[in-house]
């Protein structure tokens, strides 16, 4: 016997009496009577929902956690991790995209001039000149004006000219 | 009877696979090899006949309905110890600090106990006071532990467990145990000072 247990010698012999203290005369006759009929009316009550909704294996899964409350704990604890982490990232991808959308609208202007700059018949360029209407899959720059409006190659717009009858002959 | 002499010859491993079977005689023997130690553990717990009688009870319908989770990786009776353990402390953390105190009457064979007499004849608190009383005393004073120093030391000094089963039972590792029961007698011995000391 170490010293630990020989310190605790006079608490140990204390605690012996709790060893005789017993239930009632006669307790443990219709103990196990008791269960053995509780379990068979469970399983009375529970027949027919279990063929109706509950599945065996997720009777079974969830049986597991009886004897091992932790688990249940742990499979809570990274449900809900699982479950943040997607609202963070489900975030994190609409700044992203909204963010991208900032860009294209501040780009604007500059894409329209690199439209006018950029020769159509460029290899790699994804806008295809029309008739003078830049056809692009950009939903934003497409059917946009090569050129700007008042610029002098824009074949849409013809100069009007006029001269009065009066001056036809000069 | 004891619950040892309930179909002694019969391995528990047969009475296992019979009862995960669906057999419930079998399991009817298995209630009646375990049952008086089941339900001394969670009465020493809740110091409560009635919450000990439920309990125990809830124990042994909750384990034959988990009976087909259980692999056989560790003893039936100590995965048995471990639902009812599990029940226990979630009972006892619902109640809180409610106690009624129903404690079972003592045996007659406290009085012949040689520790017990040998802690009555000394000239000590405890030859005044009745057997009933120092009852009284220990179980007040077992409840002012936390659930898990209560069960550390229901199981190793009351229930004369090992080390290895309780951290087994209790699902953690031996070092832990011996210091909770380290701790758990130190707390008893100071509540319990005017008993223990002068002996």
């Amino acid at each position: 016997m170490n010293e630990s247990e020989q310190r605790f010698d006079n608490l140990r012999q204390l605690l012996k009496l709790k060893q005789h203290e017993i239930p009632p005369p006669g307790y443990f006759a219709g103990f196990s009577s008791q269960i053995i009929s509780s379990i068979k009316e469970e399983c009375v009550a529970s027949r027919p929902a279990q063929t109706s909704s509950s599945p065996s294996w997720l009777t079974q899964f969830l049986s597991i956690f009886d004897s091992r409350p932790g688990l249940l704990g742990g499979l809570a604890t990274s449900m809900v991790l699982f479950l943040v982490l997607g609202i963070v990232l489900a975030d994190h991808s609409d700044n992203e995209i909204s963010a991208n959308y900032a860009t294209d609208a501040a780009m604007q202007p500059s894409s329209l001039l690199a439209s006018v700059n950029v020769p159509a018949e460029m290899p790699g360029n994804d806008q295809v000149s029309s008739g003078g209407i830049t056809v692009s899959t950009n939903p934003v720059t497409s059917l946009q004006p090569a050129s700007s409006l008042f610029g002098q190659d824009n074949s849409l717009f013809q100069r009007a000219s006029y001269v009065p009858a009066g001056n036809a002959s000069h | 009877m004891t619950d040892t002499e309930v179909s002694a010859e019969v391995p528990e491993g047969d009475l296992v696979r019979r009862a995960r079977e669906g057999d419930l005689t079998a399991y009817d023997d298995l209630v009646k090899r375990y049952q008086e130690r089941i339900y001394a553990t969670i009465y020493h717990m809740t110091a409560n006949h009635e919450d000990a009688n439920d309990l125990a009870q809830d124990s042994f319908i909750k384990a034959f309905s988990a009976l087909k989770s259980f692999k056989g990786g560790s003893s039936f009776y100590t995965w048995l110890y471990r639902i009812a353990v599990n029940k226990t402390i979630n009972f006892l953390k619902q109640r809180k600090n409610k106690y009624h105190l129903s404690l079972n009457d003592l045996d007659f064979n406290a009085e012949n106990d040689p520790d017990l007499v040998a802690l009555i004849s000394h000239k000590t608190p405890l030859r005044d006071a009745g057997l009933s009383e120092l009852q009284k005393k220990l179980n007040e004073a077992l409840l002012k532990l936390s659930d898990s120093h209560r069960m550390v030391v229901v199981l190793h000094d009351v229930q004369g467990q090992s080390h290895e089963d309780i951290a087994e039972i209790m699902g953690c590792n031996i070092g832990t145990v011996r210091s909770r029961l380290f701790y758990a007698r130190q707390q008893l011995q100071g509540y319990l000072a005017e008993y223990v000391k002068s002996v």
